[in-house]
């Protein structure tokens, strides 16, 4: 773990916040569970986080506060599927989605005009991909490919898209959340997305 | 939509496959093999499912086994309920004892007797009066625990936490006999975590908070607060710290 991570006193420390609050907002999943890292010390068991990820969240958390009750806010960073259906005219007049990056999905996923969560979800990526001007449309197809595979294995648990290049042969692949991925030299990674970020930005969208 | 379910009444023993019914009614032993869903679940006797139950609000007065998970608005034990998955239940209230193999997480648990869960507990609210056993996480906006007998906690977290000794025969019996120790209540956890920490009869690891006070019976490795901090003559502990 090259990550660098913050005990739980620095965090409240520095966040100006109470244990009440952490267990409040870890009770209502607004932190995952992932992120409660265990360690012994020499005062016995402490809790770690991921400090670059922590600050992020508590920093939003505390924004959104006034705005939202916690539980609304639990639905805007659980990885889990709010039961929304939407129309793939509705993506592309909103100016969400692309025509090309739903053309390549629907090559994948057919013609059928009404989309669940996770259907959005992989167009939105798609979206994504394309957007960055580094992945091709094969490359893109070949991704939402393997998202349509496998992103329901994971469950809502998070997972990070990864997208290597070697020799101008792409390659994609899913990981589970905090894998460390280690990669041979050559090898080039041109693309890596956290699907729980993307779950994030999604739900503000929509 | 849907056709309306009907009601479901058994008196005395009988076998069923699992299904969809309205008001629920027990007078003796069901065995349900698969799952159940029931807008009101009454049990006099016994009830066993071998699969998920899901209801409105379910109230036990014997014995209740479900196999699986357990979704319900509010669960009423007068006796002893046994849940092999997970629970998430609204208000939940036992009178005796309830053993959940999963995580239980809920509005509201009052519990008078004893309280199991193998795989943390949530709530906004927890009381016990009697026993408990948390492996992992008890995790509460406000826990409030009398003890009797010995009760256990891997963590407890939360805003205000308040533990004391039991208040009724044993406390009458010390008065009377110092040193009395039959009905022990203690609390044994490996950290304790709030705002406000209030303890008795408590043997912990560590315990954090803004304002800590150690109470009578108390036997603690290290104590870290942030504004106040109070010791009670009978406790022990061993290094405490102002951060």
């Amino acid at each position: 773990m090259d990550e660098e991570l913050i005990s739980k006193k620095e965090l409240l420390e520095l966040k100006g916040i109470s244990y009440g609050q952490l267990y409040r907002w870890k009770r209502k999943n607004l932190i995952p569970e992932e992120w409660f890292i265990r360690k012994s010390t020499f005062t016995g068991q402490e809790t770690f986080f991921p400090k670059a990820m922590i600050l992020k969240r508590i920093e939003k958390i505390m924004d959104m506060k006034e705005d939202l009750s916690l539980n609304d806010l639990a639905g805007v960073f659980s990885p889990g599927l709010p039961g929304i259906h939407m129309k793939k005219s509705e993506l592309l007049s909103r100016n969400i989605i692309s025509p090309g990056a739903m053309e390549i999905f629907s090559r994948a996923f057919g013609a059928g005009e009404e989309l669940d969560f996770d259907g959005v979800l992989i167009c939105f990526t798609a979206q994504k991909l394309l957007s960055s001007g580094d992945i091709g449309a094969d490359e893109c197809a070949s991704a939402v490919a393997c998202l349509k595979d496998n992103y329901a294995k994971f469950q809502g648990k998070g997972c990070e898209l990864v997208i290597l290049r070697k020799l101008g042969v792409a390659l994609c692949l899913l990981s589970g959340a905090s894998n460390e991925l280690l990669f041979e030299s050559r090898a080039k990674v041109i693309f890596r997305l956290s699907m729980n970020t993307c779950v994030e930005e999604l739900k503000l969208i929509l | 939509m849907a056709r309306s379910a009907d009601d479901l009444k058994v008196n005395g023993s009988m076998r069923l496959s699992g299904g969809v019914y309205a008001a629920t009614v027990v007078n003796g032993a069901l065995e349900i093999n698969g799952r159940l869903e029931c807008t009101d679940l009454k049990v006099n006797g016994m009830l066993s499912v071998n699969g998920n139950l899901k209801a409105g609000s379910a109230v036990i007065n014997g014995k209740l086994m479900v196999e699986g998970s357990v979704d319900a608005a509010r669960l009423d034990t007068r006796g002893k309920t046994d849940i092999e998955g997970g629970a998430k239940i609204g208000e939940i209230r036992v009178e005796g004892a309830l053993d959940a193999e999963g995580a239980v997480e809920a509005e509201k648990i009052d519990i008078r007797g004893h309280f199991m869960s193998e795989k943390g507990c949530n709530a906004e609210e927890f009381r016990s009066i009697g026993r408990f056993k948390v492996e992992g996480l008890l995790n509460a906006e406000k826990i409030k625990c009398e003890l009797y007998g010995k009760s256990y906690a891997e963590e407890i977290g939360g805003m205000e936490i308040t533990i004391t000794e039991g208040q009724g025969l044993n406390k009458w019996l010390k008065n009377i006999f110092p040193g009395f120790n039959m009905l022990d209540g203690r609390l044994i956890a490996g950290s304790i975590e709030g705002d406000v920490v209030k303890l008795e009869y408590t043997e912990a690891g560590i315990v954090r908070g803004t304002d800590v006070y150690i109470g009578e019976g108390c036997d603690i490795m290290l104590v870290e607060y942030k504004r106040d901090f109070k010791a009670a003559p009978g406790s022990r502990i061993k290094e405490s710290r102002k951060i």
